[in-house]
């Protein structure tokens, strides 16, 4: 792809992305949303974090692919647990990184 | 009136190093995805500027990473584009529920936000803004000091890149599962939270396995949702 193709693309996957991050927050303003949708949108940060999550590690290339032989699936168990006991962002990142790096090195 | 302008100084310091604090633990994410996507961007033969410009402007690492990759493809500009939309279309979700918490701030303000929303800010901001008055001082520092350090961090890995990259090296493949285990966990307080989460899970694989791929998300975090609903009026 030559260099004005690639800008082009980037500029519309900005237009696109800027449309969606931006259009509640510049067009609704200060209106209400109805209150079904906003006792909804309260379950949004769990919702869309565990979605998230299990697709980060159970999929590739946006296909199903759950490995029993990647660490990186079962990292995510000592990583749950320390967010859970701990609650802390540093900790929960510093020890699910920790884990995988140390098992890749263990194991080679 | 130059201790008055002291004492405004040094608020403004606290409000900044609060801000600072608040991103802190993503920076580290950051820096590892942002590097591992430089990396990748300029092996699938992206112009450093270009790699960058992405960064800067689309700032979302999913579709970066999707998008790099599609554009080594040679896929169509159109298909690639319609591939990002459908990915970061959670952000428009993901500002709706923001809203609430930002309706002190004009509509310039407003969009300077979402300019800057990612998955990390919005988790951060949702888990913190209801509960106390954040300074929009402390707020604008979380979103630009991501950015910035994202924007960095993509420069970086595009100029190390042109000689060498894995990104699978160290433990940066699971730098975002672990920052989003970080910001979920502490957000289930109760069991109608649990299940919520447990639900969009167990979506999230069935969208996948239907062949939803990019579609996954949104799907899974609608019925997520609903499950949310539901469990209010259960418990109600």
């Amino acid at each position: 792809m030559d260099e004005i193709t690639i800008l082009i693309t980037i500029l519309g996957m900005s237009a696109v992305t800027l449309l969606f991050k931006s259009a509640p927050l510049a067009l609704l303003g200060n209106r209400r949303l109805p209150r079904v949708v906003e006792d909804a949108l309260k379950h949004l940060p769990v919702a869309v974090l565990s979605g998230m999550v299990v697709q980060l590690i159970m999929t590739d290339e946006g296909q199903l692919a759950i490995d029993p032989s990647a660490v990186t699936l079962w990292a995510a168990l000592p990583t749950l647990l320390v967010a859970a006991l701990t609650r802390n962002l540093f900790w929960t990142i510093g020890v699910g990184m920790g884990f995988v790096a140390a098992v890749r090195l263990i194991l080679g | 009136m130059s201790m008055r302008s002291e004492s405004g100084f040094a608020v403004w310091v606290r409000e900044v190093a609060r801000g600072i604090g608040v991103i802190s633990p993503v920076l580290m994410v950051y820096t590892a995805i942002g590097m591992a996507y430089g990396v990748l961007a300029v092996d699938n033969g992206i112009p450093v500027w270009l790699a960058v410009l992405m960064s800067a402007l689309v700032y979302a690492g999913t579709a970066q990473l999707v998008g790099v990759q599609m554009i080594a493809l040679n896929l169509p500009p159109v298909s690639i584009i319609i591939t990002a939309a459908v990915i970061n279309a959670r952000f428009f979700v993901m500002a709706s529920a923001l809203l609430p918490y930002l309706r002190r701030f004009n509509w310039w303000q407003r969009t300077l936000y979402a300019t800057q929303l990612t998955d990390a800010t919005f988790a951060l901001h949702i888990a913190r803004l209801p509960h106390r008055n954040a300074s929009t001082t402390e707020i604008y520092t979380t979103n630009i000091v991501g950015h910035v350090v994202w924007v960095g961090a993509s420069t970086a890995g595009a100029i190390v890149g042109q000689t060498a990259g894995n990104l699978d090296a160290f433990a940066i493949d699971f730098a975002m599962p672990a920052m989003f285990i970080g910001l979920l966990v502490p957000l289930i307080r109760d069991r109608g939270q649990l299940l919520v989460a447990l639900g969009a899970a167990a979506a999230t694989i069935g969208f996948h396995a239907l062949g939803a791929a990019f579609w996954t998300i949104l799907l899974a975090t609608a019925v997520g949702l609903a499950i949310g609903l539901g469990a209010d009026r259960w418990t109600r």
